[in-house]
Parts: structure tokens; C-alpha cells; sequence
């Protein structure tokens, strides 16, 4: 097992999985470092034949955010490409609202709603990561995805937010 | 409502970028060659009972040092494995703040691994003889086969250089100041606390001595919110290997 290809090909994705499970890009980096050091680990689980190991990573990165409460994200204060201040506010807002909202869902909702539509995860895949059945992905999906288009209905209307 | 609204508001939320210099950092912890096996854990692997004919046949050799006058151990103890001894002294509080208890401590430092040498309760002397003998064989066992007292080797040893390369500061700890202790320059980092309850702990870590603790304290949460001190640990003296 190639460790330093390994990180260079997930530890992106973890990163940013983690980030919006916990919130915090600290945590978020702790929990990434000490996946992969698990995998140095003598006892380590891990079993090439029976788990895929992106399946495998974002699995331990699952379990160690689910033991840090989440908070709501740090503000992103990066450049801002060129937007004018009040459509860098808008936007600051609505990133806020959005993380809001996701972080309010229950955890089982938020996590395959992240894994689905920012990590892009397949529903046989979150089922691997969540070690659930397919059909509890996909159920549990549709009800966050309901949830949010109710918390978000009213960002939903506004034209101007959307440019 | 639909779908395609739905995931449009959803990509507003962005994510920070990773910072370079972590994945650097990990990156090249990653990078260690795994510890070769040993003869330690090669003859663990062959006779599973090694591991305690070893501690029983070095524990009689340490008997016989304890017999031999080499106790108390910490000026004896020096080899050129170890790099320093850090003396110290640790307190436990109750909430009003009375003293608990108080113990001496010593602890070398072998590689990356700090070894309780002394453990001293000062109203029990079989307590600290013993406690003293354990010390001695862990220690002897350290140095003879650290494989077969540290399972997790290899990922100890990535997970320490990237804190050394980080200046002793791990992933979620604050950095709320410096001191000098005994003549190091310490970072004082916490963690725990900060809103999410539990356990603050702020501790005072070495650069220059491989990161090792030259202060602790310890805060548990009252149901109020506030913190007290629960237990406090600091050196008194820390005595370099000269031999090495």
C-alpha cells in the first residue's frame, strides 16, 4: 500500500467531508491525519478484498467526526473572485444559511446528504461508508433533500442570491 | 421548490481549501519507512510466550540492579538511549481547591517515547518501590525490544515527526502563548473546552526537548459553565544525557 499516493488521491475529499461533518477545519485536519495514520497501525482492519478503500477512508473519517459535536463552520474568508462586496455578503449569508441548515438535519440525514451530493458517493457506496442497507441511503436522502428544499424554500425565490 | 433549485442553493456552501502546508506536513509523516521487525517481535511471532519469558528473565537482571544499589534509578538509568530525564511534581485539586494528592514524578525520554522512571506517593514507600521496580523493567524492555512494549510503532513515529515539524502543535490545539521553563523555550497549547465542555487541558510542550511536557494542567467544567483546576504536573528539573 502506497500511503503517500493514497493521500494524494483522498485526502481532499476526506478533508472536506470532514470539514462539514464537524465544522471545523482544525478537527477536520486531525481527523484526516489520524485516518491515514491508522492505516500504519500493525492492527490495522483494513482488508483490500472486502472493502474498497475509499469506501474504507471515508468510513474512519464518518466515526471520528461523529465523535466531535458539530459546530457551525468557520467563515470562509478567501479572495472573492472578482464579486462586488454586496454579492461577497450575499453569498458569505447564504453559505452560512445552507451549512445551517444541513447541520440542523439528523445526523444520519446529514451525513448521506453530504456524502451524495458534495462527495458525489454513490448510494452503494454511502451504504458501504454507513455500513446500511441501499434502501435506508435512499430513503434517508429523499427526507433530508425534502427537509432542506422546506428550510431553504425562501433562498430559493430570490433571483439576486442566485447570481 | 425542484431538484436542480434545491442543489444550486446547496452548492453556495463552500468549503476552505486545504492549506498546503498540512498536507505537506502529513504527507511526509506518511512517508517513514516502516520500523523493520525486530528480534523482539520475529521471536513473539515464533513462540508467543516470548514476550514474557523476557520480561521474567529481565526482570530478575533488574532485581539484581535493585539489589546492587542501582536505586534510585534516574542517575543510573543513563544510556545512550536516553536523552534526558525531566523531574517533576504533580498535584490533584478538589473543586474548593484543596489538595488531593501529591505525587513526584521522573520521566526519561527514549526516541519518541516518554518513560515513567519514578512515581513517588509520598506517605507509601512499598507503593513507590514497587511502582519503582515496574518502572525499571518497562524501561529495561524499552531499550532490550520497543516492539514488544509499543505496538503502534510505526504510526507513533509518523504521528511525532509531524508534530515536530509542526513546532509540537497538533491538529486542534491552540497555541495561547510561550514560556520558558528550566532554561526551554515552551509553546502553550490547549485543548478540549472551548464551548464543547469536558476536560481543558493546557499543556507546556518542548521543541527543543522532542516535544516533551514541561507543564499540564488540568480543568474540569463546573455545571455553571466555569472551569476549576483538577490536577496540575511540572518539572523541577530536567538533567541532559551527557554521554550521548
Amino acid at each position: 500500500m502506497n500511503l503517500p499516493q493514497l493521500f494524494d488521491e483522498h485526502h481532499a475529499p476526506l478533508f472536506r467531508f470532514a470539514y462539514r461533518m464537524t465544522g471545523s477545519v482544525a478537527d477536520a485536519e486531525d481527523i484526516v491525519q489520524e485516518c491515514f495514520l491508522q492505516l500504519l497501525r500493525p492492527g490495522c482492519t483494513y482488508d483490500p478484498d472486502r472493502t474498497p478503500i475509499r469506501t474504507y477512508l471515508f468510513g474512519v473519517v464518518r466515526n471520528q467526526s461523529l465523535k466531535r459535536r458539530p459546530s457551525l463552520p468557520e467563515p470562509d474568508d478567501g479572495p472573492g473572485h472578482g464579486k462586488s462586496p454586496e454579492q461577497e455578503l450575499l453569498q458569505t449569508e447564504l453559505s452560512q444559511v445552507v451549512s445551517r441548515a444541513i447541520t440542523e438535519l439528523p445526523e444520519g440525514q446529514r451525513e448521506v446528504l453530504i456524502l451524495a451530493h458534495y462527495e458525489q458517493l454513490s448510494l452503494a457506496e454511502i451504504a458501504g461508508v454507513m455500513e446500511i442497507e441501499v434502501t435506508a441511503v435512499k430513503s434517508r436522502l429523499q427526507r433530508a433533500r425534502a427537509a432542506l428544499k422546506e428550510s431553504l424554500a425562501a433562498y430559493a425565490l430570490s433571483p439576486e442570491r442566485r447570481r | 421548490m425542484n431538484d436542480t433549485e434545491l442543489d444550486e442553493i446547496l452548492n453556495q456552501w463552500k468549503d476552505p481549501q486545504v492549506r498546503t502546508a498540512w498536507s505537506t506536513e502529513v504527507r511526509s509523516g506518511l512517508l517513514r519507512k516502516p520500523v523493520r521487525r525486530t528480534f523482539g517481535q520475529w521471536a513473539a511471532g515464533l513462540w508467543p510466550g516470548f514476550g514474557k519469558g523476557l520480561i521474567a528473565v529481565t526482570s530478575a537482571g533488574v532485581c539484581l540492579l535493585i539489589a546492587t544499589a542501582a536505586f534510585p534509578q534516574v542517575s543510573g538509568l543513563f544510556s545512550p538511549g536516553v536523552r534526558f530525564v525531566v523531574e517533576g511534581e504533580t498535584t490533584g485539586y478538589a473543586e474548593n481547591g484543596a489538595i488531593q494528592s501529591t505525587r513526584r514524578t521522573s520521566f526519561a525520554r527514549i526516541g519518541i517515547h516518554a518513560l515513567p522512571l519514578e512515581r513517588t506517593d509520598s506517605d507509601n514507600p512499598l507503593v513507590n518501590l514497587t511502582g519503582g521496580m515496574f518502572n525499571l523493567i518497562h524501561t529495561t524492555l524499552v531499550q532490550v525490544a520497543p516492539s514488544l512494549i509499543y505496538h503502534h510503532i510505526d504510526s507513533d513515529l509518523a504521528r511525532h515527526s509531524i508534530l515536530l515539524k509542526n513546532g509540537c502543535v497538533g491538529g486542534g490545539w491552540n497555541v495561547i502563548g510561550q514560556e520558558t521553563i528550566l532554561g526551554h523555550l515552551t509553546t502553550i497549547v490547549r485543548t478540549g473546552g472551548g464551548g464543547k465542555g469536558g476536560t481543558r487541558e493546557t499543556q507546556w510542550v518542548a521543541p527543543d526537548l522532542d516535544c516533551a511536557g514541561l507543564k499540564l494542567i488540568l480543568e474540569d467544567p463546573r455545571p455553571d459553565g466555569t472551569y476549576y483546576v483538577s490536577y496540575q504536573e511540572h518539572a523541577t528539573k530536567i538533567t541532559m544525557n551527557t554521554r550521548q
